[in-house]
């Protein structure tokens, strides 16, 4: 037993990836199909007063009027129209479909359609928005004690801004219409969330709704609630027409009107002793939740969570607010919200150390969360708490401390960041997800049963692992149903680095259940004399968790992910380009199901860090991305990743699968904060990303201003 | 029988693996790859009735067969792969030669067939990922590298940086780790994959000297 | 917004297979034509619709305009020959290596394999109001979008601009101006030969080009004398990204030594102004001058004079003057700063 976790076996998916007969949603056609295209406001705020469409009867064109159901998109407030109505909170909201038979004459349609507005100014600064979707206040102590049991108080401000998912396949469906029921295809990550929508939108029963993921290329986050309002699109003008419908968004279209990751400001107020331990965090958390809520509520609720980083402190304030702006709403995004707060906190930490004149390695030392600590939620850490233990691989791989005192006063840079990451939903979110995951016998073995999507990351491949050895069988015996809403249970949102700790504990409970029927007969004779059998089983929280979502206290994740990320880079002192040249980055992530996948979680979370680091930028004119395009909006290519040693320490955590926790979403949170602590290192006060040149070169000046001053 | 009362899948056999999935779309009434994808010849704003230099109608060598294909003026060679020859295994992640996910060999030369004109590549050999793998099904040591070492994950990107590796491995067959990243950075792979793939492509390399 | 922008308008297409049959078209058609290289630029102005040509001539099957052939110990080079091709030649490593360098650096593998020298140096503007479709005067209206308090400028130029501040983004260009290039212009049955230089105009003679190409016209070679054949040379760009990227701004140097001093010079940055900036002050004034820090300061210092940045490209007047010091000094410059 046991011979599949733990080892790299073959990935279920390889032969057909690599021939290009992998099927993504554009690459399926269904008769009498047509395009469809959407048409956006072209403002950022008011409302529509009237429209003037000049379109030929062959065009299908459908509005909100269209909607059989109730116009929003369901996911957790209803605020979202599906199509506008009349008022406009965002640019490029939807407002009209459009459809025909060939694809090409939807070019031009929008110069047929025009929309006469009365515009209302605009907001698109979050600190000065009046409506906010989300507050959410963690106290811990005595915030004044704290303080006064400080030496020093430092206080910073960190921003971050938008990122841009940029999965390299643009978002698509098809929606194909029955007699009375819908079937919706698509590149998408939670089938489940998309049900739900059209179920409200089309007004259907649920049983007669069905979605089935296709082959998906990539998601981040940005698969997890867009899908919804492109499935329920495309349903609209398939009921319409009576003609199956697809839409597939060209890159530009996916860029402007897609959502994107938060952008935040975050101030920290620390008050620390002179040796180094944090007496007191005040902590304040904007986000821009942009024009609608999505999933803003919950994004923010990961980020204040981690706000106070992987450091224990008895006294703390934390208060977020997600914000609504003018601008495309914003959503799930690896990391979710923790990328974020996580680089304010790890920079933070970086200035408190230079300030107190410790090396930053030793305050991350004193402070670290150990077991038996509690964090900013008052939750009692296992012996998984794995701060020191990665914190120390990372440096000692990495040879941190020699070269941070050889290259001092250099051009070459070198700077840690310790970070944690919760895996799964937060606080009592699983309980009230409810999970199931079934298993099927099946003559040759047993066949997986969940709605848990395969986007990249080796789901199909993990869970059979898990299974395989759960029920003493050979990895190659288990078999992965397609994420098929009328053929797979509910298993929950493939996000929230849940699918391996969650839904494969599920079924690692499945195939021991399974077993057991089994008793000591092969799948091949039980099948032979009892038939198909299935079991499922539905999710229960582990003994004692507890969690009160009024006090925002309690055990808010089941178990915690840790990372440490050392980045070494070189700037050119006179472009200020900056190269990283080196990361580390070591993981304790449980138990590692599969090594090379789960060091590919690692090694792209941490490049899409450095990319967000250093490169992507989305700028923001007006309300609208205005540089929506691959070339202007930049992500790393294979000359701009660094080399990434990866290093997995393993804590097995007794609730997870073998001991897995969750690896997906960690690794984005800490390269961020490692390059602008190794800048710097090098002599650049840098507390905003991306770190662009022009940025350092600022950085640099004012740190040779306050220099002249000092002397002066 | 099914779990929680759900009702059996229109069109799918109960029991189906991933490898079946698409069959079973088919099966439920798509058809893979869209010669309904309609390109039509009465488009609007259409001209292609005019008198011109150049036939609609011809012949390309695409994956060593002869294609007949009528083809616009205005087309590119991305849109007739996917489209009108149903080789959908080139993919479109931008249409704006900034992601390679479409790359192609024209005359074992790597092009991004978003941006080349179908006209242009008459008299040419095209070659997309469809026509690497030999007929009985054995993969190119470019495309059995990446399954051994697993250097993929969405894979959206991997037919591009497979073809873009085998057009480049044609001009320098023994390159170093740093030469390989350069001759295929005109790929990107979000899902960031670069340390693995550059894995995966060196060894393919050595392979491909072997063979 | 339009919803889909993967189809180019319909256009009447003509492949012509020789310099003649491709001077004919052109002249037919005139205005209506639009001459089609490579493509790399073409593509995005047909598929944004922003141009929309009646006719468009793709030169793809005219091989007597690819090649390098030797010309008196420099080099002829007909406009269609591949980025690649150029990069890759024995024969241009051997003799200008700053142009195979300039070549090896531009956008990615798969634009230079299809992109042609000829097109990189006739290649448009990149400023994205003016790619977008916005009425400026590049487009023919009376405004710059990209020098407004609000405009996103970072990319623009800090030269000579008259109106219009966008800039040349080819890396080629540079470099063949620092190599006393001449273009070769065709044009029904005459001939012209234009130095490299007055190859590329500003908006003060025409603010709706880049360079001297009217409609009818055709770049077929470009001619590199033997001159500075095996001279010292450097190239540098300075980009955001290390793949696809256009030049912040990229500098091309050629240097004549006399021993230990510099004889002659020509040095050119690009990305600065809507030609390619050379450098005549400074290559005056380190002419007789060893590669020392001494002639690097002076020489930066007058790079940059007359230099006016916007809101977002001031950044770009060390960047010139870091660049000036590092062609004239080389590893020296790298080794101290």
């Amino acid at each position: 037993m046991g011979r599949a976790v733990g080892t790299s076996v073959r990935r279920m998916d390889g032969d057909d990836k690599v021939t290009g007969a992998a099927k993504y949603v554009d690459d399926l056609s269904f008769p009498d199909m047509l395009f469809g295209a959407t048409i956006r406001s072209t403002i950022s705020c008011g409302e529509i007063v009237n429209t003037h469409i000049g379109l030929p009867p062959e065009f299908v064109v459908a509005d909100h009027r269209d909607i059989p159901g109730a116009n929003h998109v369901a996911l957790i407030d209803p605020d979202q129209p599906c199509l506008a109505e009349g008022p406009i909170r965002h640019y490029a909201e939807p407002v009209l479909l459009v459809a025909h038979a060939d694809r090409r004459a939807l070019f031009g349609v929008e110069a047929r359609i025009r929309f006469d507005y009365r515009e209302r100014t605009p907001n698109y600064d979050p600190e000065r928005s009046d409506t906010c979707f989300k507050q959410i206040a963690i106290d811990k102590g005595d915030l004044a004690r704290g303080f006064g049991d400080a030496d020093t108080v430092i206080e910073g401000e960190y921003r971050t801004g938008h990122q841009e998912q940029l999965y390299i396949e643009p978002n698509g469906v098809i929606a194909v219409p029955g007699d009375g029921q819908i079937t919706v295809y698509g590149s998408l990550q939670c089938p489940y969330y998309v049900h739900k929508a059209l179920v409200v939108v089309t007004g259907l029963a649920p049983a007669r709704v069905r979605v089935v993921q296709a082959e998906t290329g990539g998601g981040f986050g940005g698969k997890e609630e867009y899908p919804s309002m492109l499935a329920c699109h495309a349903a609209i003008l398939a009921i319409k027409s009576g003609r199956p419908v697809k839409m597939i968004y060209d890159r530009v279209e996916d860029l402007l009107a897609t959502t994107k990751r938060h952008p935040s400001v975050v101030r920290h107020r620390t008050g620390v002793t002179r040796d180094g331990r944090m007496t007191a965090m005040d902590i304040d958390v904007v986000m821009d939740g942009g024009g609608y809520a999505t999933l803003s509520a919950v994004v923010l609720s990961r980020g204040v969570i981690h706000a106070a980083g992987p450091y224990r402190c008895d006294h703390l304030r934390i208060r977020g607010r997600a914000m609504m702006t003018n601008t495309p709403p914003n959503g799930a995004f690896r990391g979710f919200g923790a990328p974020q707060t996580q680089f304010a906190i790890e920079a933070h930490i970086d200035r408190m150390a230079g300030a107190l004149g410790l090396d930053p390695l030793r305050l991350r030392e004193i402070n670290a969360l150990r077991p038996g600590d509690t964090t900013a939620t008052g939750q009692t850490l296992g012996k998984d708490a794995s701060a020191l233990p990665v914190l120390r691989e990372a440096v000692k791989r990495s040879g941190y401390k020699q070269k941070r005192r050889a290259w001092q006063g250099t051009n070459r840079g070198i700077g840690l960041s310790l970070f944690f990451h919760g895996s799964g939903f937060t606080g009592a979110g699983e309980v009230k997800l409810a999970s199931k995951a079934s298993l099927e016998l099946t003559a040759t073995g047993a066949r997986i049963l969940v709605a848990s999507t395969e986007i990249g990351q080796g789901t199909r491949t993990m869970l059979a692992q898990i299974v395989a050895d759960a029920m003493a069988l050979p990895y190659s015996s288990i078999e992965v149903h397609a994420a098929d809403t009328d053929a797979v249970p509910d298993s929950g949102p493939t996000v929230a680095s849940r699918t391996c700790m969650i839904v494969g504990k599920l079924l690692e409970r499945c195939a021991r259940d399974l077993r057991r029927k089994l008793g000591k007969l092969t799948p091949a004779e039980y099948f032979t004399r009892h038939g198909a059998v299935v079991v499922t089983a539905q999710y229960e929280p582990p003994p004692g968790q507890v969690w009160d979502d009024q006090r925002y206290a309690g055990d808010a994740y089941g178990s915690y992910a840790w990372g440490c990320n050392v980045v070494e880079l070189e700037v050119d002192p006179v472009t200020f380009e900056i190269t990283p040249t080196h990361v580390t980055a070591v993981a304790e992530i449980g138990r590692a199901i599969h090594p090379v996948m789960a060091e590919g979680q690692i090694q792209g979370g941490t490049a899409q860090g450095i990319g967000y680091a250093l490169l992507e930028e989305v700028v923001m004119r007006d309300g609208r991305m205005a540089n929506a395009q691959l070339t202007n909006y930049i992500i790393p290519t294979p000359m701009d990743a660094p080399l990434i040693d990866v290093a997995m320490i393993e804590r097995p955590y007794a609730h997870g699968p073998f001991g897995a926790k969750g690896v997906g979403e960690m690794p984005i949170d800490g390269p961020a904060p490692a390059v602008v602590n190794a800048l710097r290192h090098c002599g650049f006060d840098v507390r905003a990303i991306p770190a662009t040149p022009e940025r350092l070169m600022a950085g640099k000046l004012k740190v040779e201003e306050l220099a002249v001053e000092s002397f002066s | 029988m099914s779990p929680d009362g759900m009702t059996g899948a229109p069109g799918l056999q109960p029991g189906h693996s991933r490898r079946n999935f698409i069959k079973g779309v088919i099966a439920a009434g798509a058809t893979v790859s869209a010669s309904s994808y309609l390109f039509r010849t009465t488009i609007m704003g259409q001209n292609d009735g005019m008198a011109g230099a150049v036939e609609r109608l011809i012949t390309l060598d695409v994956n060593g067969q002869q294609r007949r294909v009528d083809v616009l003026k205005n087309e590119t060679l991305a849109m007739t792969l996917r489209y009108k020859l149903g080789l959908t295994g080139t993919k479109l992640g931008c249409d704006r030669s900034e992601c390679g996910a479409c790359t192609v060999l024209v005359d074992d030369v790597p092009r991004y067939a978003c941006s080349v004109l179908t006209h242009s590549v008459r008299g040419k050999k095209v070659q997309s990922i469809e026509g690497l793998a030999a007929p009985d099904g054995t993969l190119h040591p470019v495309q059995q590298a990446v399954v051994d070492g697993q250097g993929f994950q969405c894979a959206f990107c991997m037919p591009g940086f497979v073809m873009a590796t085998v057009g480049y491995l044609k001009t320098n067959p023994s390159p170093t780790r740093a030469e390989l990243a350069h001759g295929i950075s005109g790929n990107l792979c979000r899902c960031a994959d670069y340390n693995k793939i550059l894995d995966c492509m060196m060894v393919a390399a050595d392979k491909s000297r072997g063979a | 917004m339009p919803p889909i922008r993967d189809v180019m308008p319909a256009f009447e297409l003509f492949q012509p297979a020789s310099v003649g049959d491709a001077l004919g078209v052109l002249d037919r058609h005139g205005a209506d034509a639009w001459v089609m290289a490579g493509g790399m630029d073409t593509f995005d102005w047909l598929k944004d619709r922003i141009k929309r040509p009646k006719v468009v001539v793709d030169l793809g099957m005219v091989e007597e305009l690819r090649g390098i052939k030797d010309a008196a110990g420099g080099l002829e080079i007909g406009a269609m020959t591949t980025l690649t091709t150029v990069a890759h030649n024995p024969l241009v490593k051997e003799r200008f290596p700053l142009l195979a360098e300039a070549a090896l650096i531009v956008a990615s593998p798969q634009i230079r394999n299809q992109g042609t020298v000829g097109g990189n140096v006739s290649q448009d503007a990149r400023c994205w109001y003016y790619r977008a479709g916005w009425p400026c005067y590049r487009a023919g209206g009376n405004i710059c979008y990209a020098d407004t308090p609000t405009a996103i400028n970072r990319e623009h130029a800090i030269f000579n601009a008259d109106r219009c501040v966008a800039v040349n983004p080819s890396d080629t260009a540079p470099a063949l101006i620092a190599l006393d290039a001449e273009f070769v212009i065709k044009r029904g049955s005459a001939e012209r030969v234009v130095p490299a230089r007055e190859f590329f105009v500003g908006p003060g003679i025409d603010i709706t080009r880049l360079t001297v190409l009217q409609p009818g016209d055709l770049l077929t070679a470009i001619r590199i004398p033997a001159t500075w054949a095996g001279k010292a040379h450097y190239f540098e760009k300075v980009r955001d990204r290390q793949v696809w990227d256009f030049a912040l701004v990229n500098i091309a140097a050629s240097l004549n030594m006399s021993g230990t001093t510099i004889s002659d010079a020509r040095m050119v940055v690009n990305g600065v102004a809507a030609e390619p900036y050379r450098l005549d002050a400074v290559e005056a004034a380190i002419k007789g001058k060893p590669r020392d820090k001494a002639t690097a300061d002076l020489a930066a210092d007058l790079a940059v004079q007359g230099a006016v940045p916007l809101q977002h490209n001031a950044y770009k007047i060390p960047l010139v003057k870091a660049l000036v010091k590092r062609a004239i000094r080389g590893e020296a410059e790298w080794a101290t700063s």
